[in-house]
C-alpha cells in the first residue's frame, strides 16, 4: 500500500528521524511531529493512513491523543511506540482500538507488518465509509411509508402481513416495496437487509 | 678631723687676726642650694654655676677672692678648677689656674689646713704663688683640703685683700662642708657624664627624674629614642604623652614605687613615633634619698629594645605555630635522640600515653615496648638511622599498665648535626577500626540510597535509553534499504549513518552516567561544574518527568563557579532533589506541575535551589525531613535525604528546605566555591 501515509508523532527528534527514515525508504509518504498539538494542528486528508504514536511524551502524551481523535470521530488506525512496555498504559490503548502496542527500539519485521495491518484497517474503514454514504444517501430519497415498508421487509413478513400492520392495502404494500428495492438499487431483500444493517436501520418486530 | 683641724694648720706668723662669722641662716641656703645641685653634667652652665657658688662661700666667709680645685682625671684636663674674684680687686686680665700657685695646692693636697696672714709668710719655695697674688691684690690666704673617703679630692682656697684675715674657727667646719659638697656636686657631675658617655656609646640613654619638680633630665640619646627634641622640657606628662596608652599606668605606678623607697626599677613600655611607629623602650633605674624617706631622684638608663622585642614575638609566634600543628596531629608526634630519649611530642601524646608532660621529658623509648618486642624494636630503630626511616606496628605500653596497638612511623633528621628519629603513631585499636568500618557503612548506605533511588527511575531510565536505540536500529534498517537500492542512495546513507554514531554515544552517555551512580567507590574530589551537573541529572529524569507530567525548567548562572567536590555524590544529592520534587507534585494538578532548578553564587558558596508545586513540607516537620529513616514516602529507604545531608556537610556545604510562599517546597543544596586550581 504504498501510496499511504504515516503519521509519525514522537518527542524525541532521533527516534523520529530514524522512524520517517526507514519508513521513507520502504516508499511510504511519512509526516512527522515533535508533539501531539503540532499533529493534530496539521491538516490531513482522507487517504489510507496511519498514526505511529509514542505513548511518553511531554505535554499532551499519546493516550490523551487517542481520546482527542476519538471525539474528533477521527477513525485514523495507531500504532502505539513505547520506550518500555507499561501494562496498564497498553490494555488502556489497545482497548480503545488502537491496532498495536510496540516497545521500542522497533524492529522493522515488526514494525512493517503492524502497519500493513493498519493501513489494510484504515483501507476497510475508508471503504465501509465510502459505502455507507452512498446507502445513506439512497435512505434519504426514501419516503416515510417506504421506509416503514422497508423495515417491514427485512423483518421478514409477507406483503400480506405488511399490510396488516400498516392498515394499507397488500397492493400498496407491493408498490413501496417495488419503490424501495429500485431506490436502494437492490434486487433481492438479502441485499437489502445487508445495507439496512450497514446504514443501522433496524427491522421493525411485529407485536402479535 | 674638724676640731684636729687648727692644730693642723700650718699657719704663718702673724700680728692681727680679723674674723668673720657668716649668719646660720645665710649658711643653711647655701648648704640647701649646693645641694640641689647635685648630680648636674659638666657643661658650661654647671661650670659657671660652680663659680657663682664659689663665689657665696667666699663671701659667706668675709673673703674676696676663691680657687677650687678637684683632682680628676676625666677627659683630658686632670684639674677641674673653679674660680671667684669680687669684682673690686683689680684682676688682670689674666685668670689663676692651678700653675699660677702651685705652691698652696700642694701644701693643702697633703691635708693640711693653711692659714697665710700675709704674703710675707709665704716660704722662697712659692714664689710663683706670691706673684699670683699680688696680681690679684690678694694679701691673706686660707686653704681648706677636700676629703672623700678619707682621700684628698680637692683643696680650697680662698683670698682676702686685707692682710691677717682669717675665718672665724668654729666656722672652718662650714667652710669646708661646703667645699666638700661642691666638689662631690663636681666629681658626681663628671661621673655622669663619663657614664653618659659610655652609655651613648653602648645605644642606651641616660635620664633622671627629679621628685620635688617631677620634670626629667635626659641625654640626647634618651631624648632621641623618646622622639624628642633636644632643647624639649621633659615632665612626667610630656613622656606619658608619647607612651602607648596600655603602657602608662605601669610607668606612673613604678614611679610612685620608686618615690616611696630606694629601689631599683625596670619597665618595659612602647613609645608611639609619628602616630604610627611604635617602639620598644626598657628603662632600668634606681631612687636615691637624702634622708631615708626623702627621696631626691631617680637616675637610669633606657634603651630601644624594638628589635629584640620583634624577634621575641616573632620567635613566639613561630614557636606557636610549631605547637600547634604538632598538637593538632591526631596520633603521637615525637622526636628521639639517637639514644632513645623523648625530646618533643604532642598534646595528644600525652592524651594516649597517658603520662605528663614532666614524665615524657627524656622517656626511653624501650619503656614503650613489652620485653618480647625490645628485639625488633632494636632492628626497626637501627633501620631509621641505617636506612633513613621505617614503618611498623607494634603494642604500646600505656601509663596504666596496658597495651595499645599502634602504627608508627620514623625518620631520621638532623638536629644540630646530630642524627635523631622523628615520627608518629596513630592508634589502632577496635575503637579506630569501628570508626573506619562506621565510614565504610555509611559509603554502603550512600550506595544502596542510590541504586535504590535508581531503582525506582528504572522505567524512566530504560525509557530514556531506549530512545537513541529505537533510533539506532531503525536508522540502521534504512540504511539496509536503501543501500539494496538500484541504484543505492549513498547520500541518505550516510546520514543515516551519522545520526546512528550520535544517537550511539548518547546512550553510551546515560549508562555512563548509570554506571557513576551504581558504583561503590566514593569518587575523587575534583573540580565540578554545577551546572553541567545538573544539566546530566536533569537528562537522567527526563523520562520521569514525563512519565509525571512535570515541566522542568532550568535557569543557570552562566558565570557559576566551580565546586570541589565528588562527582557521583553530589549528582546522587541532585537526583534525589529532582526526584523528591517530582514525586512531591503528585496531588498537584497535572497544568501546575512545575520543577524549577536555579543555579547561582555568591563570593563563598554555589547554590542549588529545586522548587515545585507540590504539598510543600508540613511546618513542624521542616527540621525532621533529614534525619534517617524519615520518609513522607511509602517506597524507598527513608534515607534519601539523611544521607543528602551528610553528602553536604561532608564536602563543607549544606542542605536546607523552606516552604515557597504560594505553592509546595524548595530544597537548597550549598557547596563552597573551590580555591583556584594551582
Amino acid at each position: 500500500m504504498k501510496n499511504a501515509t504515516i503519521y509519525v508523532v514522537d518527542d524525541d527528534l532521533s527516534v523520529r528521524k530514524g522512524l520517517t527514515r526507514l519508513l521513507r525508504s520502504t516508499g511510504y509518504k511519512v509526516e512527522a511531529f515533535g508533539s501531539a498539538d503540532a499533529f493534530l494542528m496539521h491538516e490531513r486528508y482522507e487517504d489510507v493512513a496511519c498514526l505511529l504514536l509514542d505513548l511518553c511524551m511531554s505535554g499532551m502524551n499519546g493516550i490523551e491523543l487517542q481520546q482527542r481523535l476519538e471525539h474528533l470521530d477521527d477513525t485514523m488506525p495507531i500504532i502505539f511506540l513505547s520506550g518500555h512496555a507499561g501494562v496498564p498504559d497498553s490494555v488502556q490503548a489497545m482497548k480503545r482500538g488502537a491496532v498495536d502496542f510496540l516497545t521500542k527500539p522497533i524492529d522493522e519485521e515488526v514494525l512493517l507488518p503492524a502497519i500493513e495491518v493498519a493501513l489494510e484497517r484504515c483501507k476497510n474503514q475508508l471503504a465501509k465509509a465510502v459505502e455507507m454514504n452512498s446507502i445513506k444517501q439512497r435512505i434519504e430519497t426514501l419516503t416515510q411509508r417506504e421506509l416503514e415498508t422497508a423495515q417491514w421487509v427485512i423483518s421478514g413478513l409477507l406483503n400480506k402481513q405488511i399490510a396488516t400492520q400498516l392498515g394499507i392495502a397488500e397492493k400498496t404494500v407491493k408498490a413501496h416495496r417495488a419503490k424501495v428495492m429500485q431506490k436502494m438499487g437492490v434486487s433481492s431483500v438479502v441485499e437489502l437487509v445487508r445495507l439496512c444493517s450497514i446504514a443501522g436501520i433496524d427491522p421493525m418486530s411485529a407485536q402479535e | 678631723m674638724t676640731k684636729s683641724a687648727p692644730d693642723k694648720t700650718k699657719t704663718s706668723q702673724t700680728n692681727s687676726r680679723i674674723m668673720h662669722h657668716p649668719s646660720l641662716k645665710e649658711f643653711n641656703r647655701a648648704l640647701k642650694e649646693f645641694s640641689l645641685g647635685a648630680g648636674m653634667p659638666l657643661t658650661d652652665s654647671v661650670q659657671s654655676r660652680m663659680d657663682v657658688a664659689l663665689g657665696q662661700i667666699a663671701m659667706l666667709f668675709g673673703f674676696d677672692a676663691a680657687l677650687l680645685v678637684i683632682f680628676t682625671e676625666f677627659k683630658a684636663a686632670r684639674w677641674f678648677v673653679g674660680t671667684w674674684y669680687d669684682p673690686h680687686l683689680p684682676i688682670s686680665s689674666e685668670t689663676v689656674t692651678t700653675f699660677d700657685c702651685p705652691w698652696t695646692i700642694n701644701e693643702i693636697k697633703q691635708g693640711h689646713f693653711l692659714s697665710v696672714l700675709n704674703l710675707d709668710d709665704l716660704p722662697s719655695m712659692a714664689k710663683t704663688d706670691r706673684r699670683t697674688c699680688m696680681q690679684l691684690g690678694i694679701q691673706a690666704l686660707y686653704g681648706i683640703p677636700l676629703h672623700s673617703h678619707s682621700k684628698i679630692t680637692g683643696v680650697l682656697v680662698l683670698g682676702a685683700k686685707q692682710s691677717g684675715y682669717q675665718p672665724a674657727t668654729e666656722t672652718i667646719d662650714q667652710a669646708q662642708i661646703l667645699g666638700q659638697i661642691l666638689a662631690n656636686n663636681i666629681q658626681q657631675a663628671e661621673h655622669t657624664e663619663r657614664l653618659s658617655d659610655a652609655i651613648e656609646a653602648a645605644e642606651t640613654g641616660l635620664w633622671s627624674l627629679d621628685f620635688s619638680t617631677m620634670t626629667f633630665w635626659a641625654t640626647e640619646k634618651a631624648r632621641f629614642i623618646h622622639g624628642f627634641d633636644a632643647t624639649q622640657e621633659l615632665s612626667l606628662d610630656t613622656l606619658l604623652s608619647v607612651v602607648h596608652p596600655d603602657d602608662r599606668e605601669v610607668i606612673r605606678q613604678t614611679i610612685e614605687l620608686a618615690a616611696t623607697d630606694t629601689r631599683d626599677i625596670r619597665v618595659e613600655y612602647r613609645v608611639v613615633l609619628d602616630n604610627a611607629t611604635v617602639r620598644w623602650i626598657v628603662a632600668r633605674g634606681r631612687s636615691y634619698d637624702s634622708a631615708p624617706g626623702n627621696m631626691l631622684q631617680l637616675t637610669g638608663v633606657c634603651a630601644d629594645i624594638t628589635e629584640r622585642r620583634l624577634a621575641e614575638e616573632k620567635l613566639q609566634n613561630a614557636q606557636a605555630l610549631t605547637k600547634a600543628i604538632f598538637d593538632s596531629v591526631p596520633g603521637l608526634l615525637y622526636l628521639y635522640s639517637e639514644d632513645g630519649k623523648l625530646l618533643r611530642w604532642n598534646k595528644q601524646h600525652e592524651l594516649l600515653t597517658g603520662y605528663s608532660a614532666e614524665e615524657l621529658k627524656d622517656f626511653p623509648v624501650d619503656q614503650w615496648f613489652n620485653e618480647h618486642d625490645l628485639n625488633k624494636l632494636q632492628s626497626e630503630w637501627s633501620k631509621v638511622f641505617i636506612e633513613g626511616q621505617t614503618t611498623t606496628e607494634f603494642n604500646l605500653k600505656l601509663k596504666n599498665g596496658s597495651f595499645a596497638p599502634f602504627a608508627l612511623t620514623g625518620v631520621q633528621v638532623e638536629i644540630d648535626g646530630k642524627p635523631h628519629l622523628v615520627g608518629i603513631g596513630i592508634e589502632t585499636t577496635e575503637k579506630r577500626r569501628a570508626e573506619i568500618s562506621l565510614a565504610q557503612l555509611r559509603n554502603e548506605l550512600a550506595h544502596a540510597t542510590r541504586v535504590t533511588t535508581l531503582g525506582e527511575l528504572a522505567s524512566a531510565l530504560a525509557h530514556e535509553l531506549n530512545q537513541p536505540l529505537a533510533a539506532i536500529l531503525s536508522n540502521a534498517q534504512a540504511s539496509r534499504r536503501l543501500l539494496s537500492r538500484q541504484p543505492p542512495d549513498l547520500v541518505e546513507v550516510k546520514d543515516a549513518l551519522e545520526d546512528i554514531i550520535r544517537d550511539d554515544k548518547r546512550a553510551g552517555e546515560i549508562i555512563h552516567g548509570l554506571r557513576n551512580m551504581v558504583t561503590k567507590e566514593q569518587s575523587k574530589i575534583t573540580h565540578l561544574d554545577m551546572n553541567t551537573l545538573v544539566s546530566e541529572v536533569a537528562s537522567l529524569i527526563h523520562g520521569e518527568l514525563i512519565l509525571s507530567n512535570v515541566s522542568l525548567e532550568l535557569v543557570l548562572d552562566p558565570d557559576l563557579p566551580e565546586v570541589e567536590a565528588g562527582q557521583t555524590e553530589i549528582q546522587q544529592v541532585l537526583l534525589n532533589l529532582m526526584i523528591n520534587g517530582i514525586h512531591a507534585q503528585r496531588l498537584t494538578d497535572p497544568s501546575s506541575r512545575h520543577l524549577s532548578i536555579t543555579t547561582r553564587h555568591d563570593t563563598t558558596r554555589v547554590i542549588v535551589a529545586i522548587r515545585d508545586h507540590g504539598v510543600g513540607i508540613q511546618e513542624d516537620l521542616l527540621l525532621h525531613i533529614f534525619e534517617p529513616f524519615y520518609s513522607t514516602k511509602t517506597s524507598g529507604l527513608g534515607m534519601g535525604l539523611a544521607i543528602c545531608r551528610r553528602i553536604a556537610e561532608a564536602n563543607h556545604g549544606d542542605l536546607w528546605a523552606e516552604n515557597n510562599a504560594d505553592a509546595g517546597a524548595t530544597f537548597y543544596f550549598a557547596l563552597p566555591v573551590a580555591m583556584r586550581k594551582s
